[in-house]
């Protein structure tokens, strides 16, 4: 394809973007040059164990959890027949578009000693404010990322596979173990990886539950401690274990089987006897507690609230939130076309670096990317004061770190990755044919890429936007750090509220997410039932 | 000699929709069965519901005397002993050939297991291949390891379902052979689908040739091939065309060619309008012969050659003739009939054949 040579220039500035995008990154890892922080002796000595020991403790427990859910989900659903089948496939991805957080404080309110539930119950509810708690909350709205991947390997891996098990004399619970697991594991631990980097990055539901975790523990050392390094620090820590995970996920990834020759898989077997209704009835419970009934509570909550629907807080909150949120969106498209179809512009090697390196940012935990974007930022702005007082200018103030740049341009380089992946798939689904045939027909590439690329990448730009769009709306711990002084969002201001033990007054913004939360849900229980009518086909 | 597998009155539904209809068939203890029939006539549905996995909506499935499945009642497809060696093959993948041979036997000592294993590679002609993995294997390396897998219990039967349709053309009919050699060591029983007419000859005891659920017949190929029990048998198994002509006594049909002389099927009566099976070896070339055809089309076929003959009515006939005879098109050749006996099926289009 590289028939003429990009001018310098434009590899220059593109390279120029993606290392922006890189620098809060860098500034994390790089704040080991300054030499370890001095307060480390101390941390050891007093938190650091503490916020290790929850953190891999809510790791471990969220872990089993979401691999057990997500798997007995998947297999059931896949496998058998039972009343309400159909519609729990669907279903059971609804908790995805609850944050945990949101449903941490709603199970508080569910639970309490006033709440609904405590009076029909003839025994003390648990309290579930505590690390065990925690687990419970992340493990019920993270199981569909298990659940999704599960059932996919389960739904491709050849139907025949299972049948000749049959024919071999293997019974059901054999099959499982010893064909269907086997082969889904490499996708079971894809998901339960992307579960363990979600947990490593919850802020809102420990900080709520007041658990003590290395993600909160980087906010602490950073606002409570005053040490910016050792924040900084911390947070390369986090990072670490993050590259871990994402590279376990990676891995497990190219291990999965994709032959192509595969049969649809054999007919679901009806479940007979007490199976059925109790297969029913176990399923329904994900769905129950991780959406329904949280999402009812709001609901009761907000009712209580709606004099407030018009009010000029909460319309603010909701176009402050539309704003951080669609420009996100559109700036991570633009990078993410930018980055994508300059196949033309960098070298093999430096453009499938930029592309990992947009893809790290979703493993970067909200605090610790708060934390280097502020760090990049007040530099920026410290220099950019310095230099036009020095030239005997006026001061323009904090014009990056103290505006809703910040916050945009953190949620951005956390959602890159969505886009960038979305595109380089859609782009990938073009034969490269067709960019010949259209420059053999005269087109000159910026034509080529209004009238043949930008048409056909349609979906893919709507879905990533969407998709950045409404993450960017549930995203709590960068945005409640960066936002300028007397900003809120949706997000913060829930769980502001929550914080303050003002459940009910929470319930209208936390709502307004739940609902955008549904969308993309929504879009994902679509492709799903396209998936199986391929299959019928 | 014991009855293996009997069916009887079976009829199977998917979705509501009747795939086979009435169908029964026996088949002794040692015997390989083939069903031919062309794609979607449920043959391979039928393989399913013998091994388990589609339950019958009337009529039973019977193992050894034994009951396994009635519309009321069937038996697990892991509780049956039926072995099944499917279209795509299905190795599992995470298993190493040995392993994947090992699956069904795992409840049996483990010296035991490593003598069945190894015997079967052998057996197979897989000898040093245990530790692959499947992806390694070609794919009628892929198909051996299945049909050991598949053995490696002793199931009271075997089902083959279109085992060879993945493979090349040319070696099909060897692996075929080879396949029935290896299940006649075995001493297995095994019910075959194909809808390759050249697999079932290489491989049958007994041929059974299906049509929209229904079995038209259920005999040896020789009888299968030389009498055909319906016109459809008669059209999808071997070449040949049906000639038309009328009964002109109780034993004889007379045709354009000439007045053929054989048993008849019951119910007819002189007069009455016919249609006479002719096979292509049924028609030799002769030079001498006063009786003579056409030349419309010529396939040189290496041992023979096969013509495509046309009478003065206007009637095609195929022809085999010594490779070296060379004819040109158009060209009148000499031709008689030398047939050992009559298929004559009544011209009114009812599928039914005589006796022979």
């Amino acid at each position: 394809m590289a028939v003429t040579a990009a001018p310098a220039w434009r590899s220059g500035a593109l390279v120029a973007l993606a290392l922006a995008f890189a620098l809060p990154l860098l500034v994390v890892l790089g704040s080991w040059l300054a030499g370890p922080s001095g307060n480390w002796p101390h941390l050891f000595s007093t938190v650091l164990g503490d916020y290790a020991l929850n953190s891999l403790v809510l790791c471990l427990l969220t872990g089993t959890g979401t691999l057990v859910v997500g798997t007995g989900c998947a297999w059931l659903v896949v496998v058998y027949r039972f009343p309400g089948r159909r519609i729990l496939e669907w279903a059971l991805l609804l908790p995805l578009a609850c944050p945990a957080y949101l449903i941490a404080y709603t199970w508080t309110g569910l639970l309490a000693l006033e709440g609904p539930l405590q009076q029909w119950a003839p025994f003390p509810l648990p309290d579930i404010r505590n690390r065990e708690g925690a687990a419970m909350m992340l493990i019920l709205v993270l199981y569909p990322y298990v659940y999704l991947l599960a059932r996919q390997a389960f739904l491709t891996q050849s139907g025949t596979a299972l049948d000749v098990a049959r024919t071999l004399g293997a019974g059901a619970l054999e099959r499982f173990t010893r064909v269907a697991l086997p082969l889904a594991r490499p996708a079971i631990v894809a998901g339960v990886a992307l579960v363990l980097m979600e947990t490593l990055a919850d802020y809102g539901t420990v900080k709520y539950f007041g658990v003590p975790t290395l993600s909160t523990g980087i906010y602490r050392t950073w606002f409570g401690l005053g040490d910016h390094l050792a924040a900084a620090q911390l947070a390369s820590g986090l990072l670490f274990t993050m590259f871990v995970l994402l590279w376990l996920e990676r891995r497990a990834r190219r291990h999965r089987r994709t032959d192509t020759d595969q049969k649809p898989p054999a007919e679901r077997q009806p479940l007979t006897g007490v199976a059925a209704p109790a297969a029913t009835v176990g399923l329904t419970l994900p769905v129950l507690l991780g959406f329904v009934l949280p999402a009812l509570q709001l609901i009761a909550w907000a009712a209580d609230d709606a004099g407030h629907l018009l009010s000029a807080e909460f319309l603010e909150l909701i176009s402050n939130s539309l704003l951080i949120a669609s420009l996100t969106a559109l700036t991570t498209l633009a990078v993410a076309l930018t980055l994508v179809s300059s196949h033309r512009l960098l070298p093999t090697g430096l453009r499938r670096l930029a592309m990992r390196a947009v893809a790290f940012g979703y493993a970067m935990p909200g605090t610790v990317l708060a934390v280097g974007v502020v760090w990049v930022l007040g530099w920026l702005d410290g220099g950019l004061n310095d230099t036009l007082a020095g030239l005997g200018f006026a001061e323009p103030g904090l014009v990056f770190s103290g505006t809703l740049f910040a916050v945009v341009f953190a949620c951005s380089i956390r959602f890159l990755t969505i886009p960038a992946q979305g595109l380089e798939a859609g782009f990938a689904r073009l034969s490269p044919h067709m960019d010949e045939a259209a420059r053999s027909l005269g087109g000159r590439p910026w034509s080529l890429f209004r009238r043949i690329h930008l048409p056909l990448l349609r979906i893919p730009l709507l879905t990533s936007a969407l998709l950045v769009f409404v993450d960017t709306l549930k995203e709590l711990p960068a945005t409640l750090v960066l936002r300028p002084f007397d900003t809120n969002t949706l997000a913060v201001r829930a769980f502001e509220l929550a914080s303050d033990e003002r459940l009910a007054d929470a319930a209208l913004p936390a709502l307004a997410i739940l609902l955008a939360g549904i969308l993309p849900v929504a879009l994902l229980a679509r492709s799903l039932g396209n998936r199986d009518d391929a299959h019928h086909a | 000699m014991r009855t293996m597998l009997e069916l009887d009155q079976l009829e199977l539904r998917l979705d509501e929709q009747p795939i086979v209809t009435d169908l029964a068939l026996t088949l002794a203890e040692g015997d390989i069965g083939c069903l031919v029939g062309p794609s979607g006539c449920g043959k391979t549905t039928l393989l399913r519901a013998i091994a388990g996995f589609v339950a019958p909506h009337a009529g039973t499935i019977q193992l050894q005397g034994e009951t396994v499945a009635t519309p009321a009642h069937q038996l697990a497809p892991e509780a049956r002993r039926v072995g099944m060696v499917f279209q795509d093959i299905a190795l599992f993948p995470h298993l190493t050939v040995a392993e994947n041979i090992d699956f069904g036997i795992r409840r049996q000592g483990a010296a035991q297991r490593r003598h069945r294993i190894a015997e079967l590679l052998q057996r197979v002609g897989l000898p040093q291949m245990g530790e692959r993995m499947p992806h390694e294997l070609s794919g009628g390396q892929q198909q051996r390891v299945a049909l050991a897998r598949a053995l490696a219990p002793r199931p009271r039967l075997l089902l083959l379902d279109e085992p060879f349709s993945g493979l090349d053309a040319e070696l099909r009919e060897s692996i075929a052979r080879e396949v029935r050699d290896i299940l006649k060591a075995e001493g297995i029983t095994a019910l075959l689908v194909t809808h390759d007419q050249t697999e079932a000859f290489a491989t049958a005891d007994q041929l059974g040739v299906m049509k929209q659920g229904e079995l038209h017949q259920w005999d040896t190929p020789y009888e299968v091939y030389h009498r055909p029990a319906t016109r459809f048998v008669a059209d999808f198994i071997g070449r040949g065309v049906l000639l038309p002509g009328r009964v002109s006594g109780i034993d004889r049909v007379s045709t354009v060619l000439a007045e053929l002389r054989g048993d008849l099927p019951a119910g007819l009566n002189p007069g009455d309008p016919v249609e006479v099976l002719i096979r292509p070896d049924d028609l030799v070339h002769d030079d001498q012969s006063p009786r003579q055809g056409k030349v419309l089309d010529r396939s040189f076929r290496g041992a023979y050659t096969l013509y495509t003959l046309e009478l003065e009515d206007g009637a095609r006939l195929p022809c085999i003739a010594p490779s070296h005879h060379r004819h040109a098109y158009g060209e009148y050749i000499g031709i008689h009939l030398e047939m050992d006996h009559l298929v004559v099926f009544p011209q009114d289009g009812e599928d039914v054949a005589g006796p022979g």
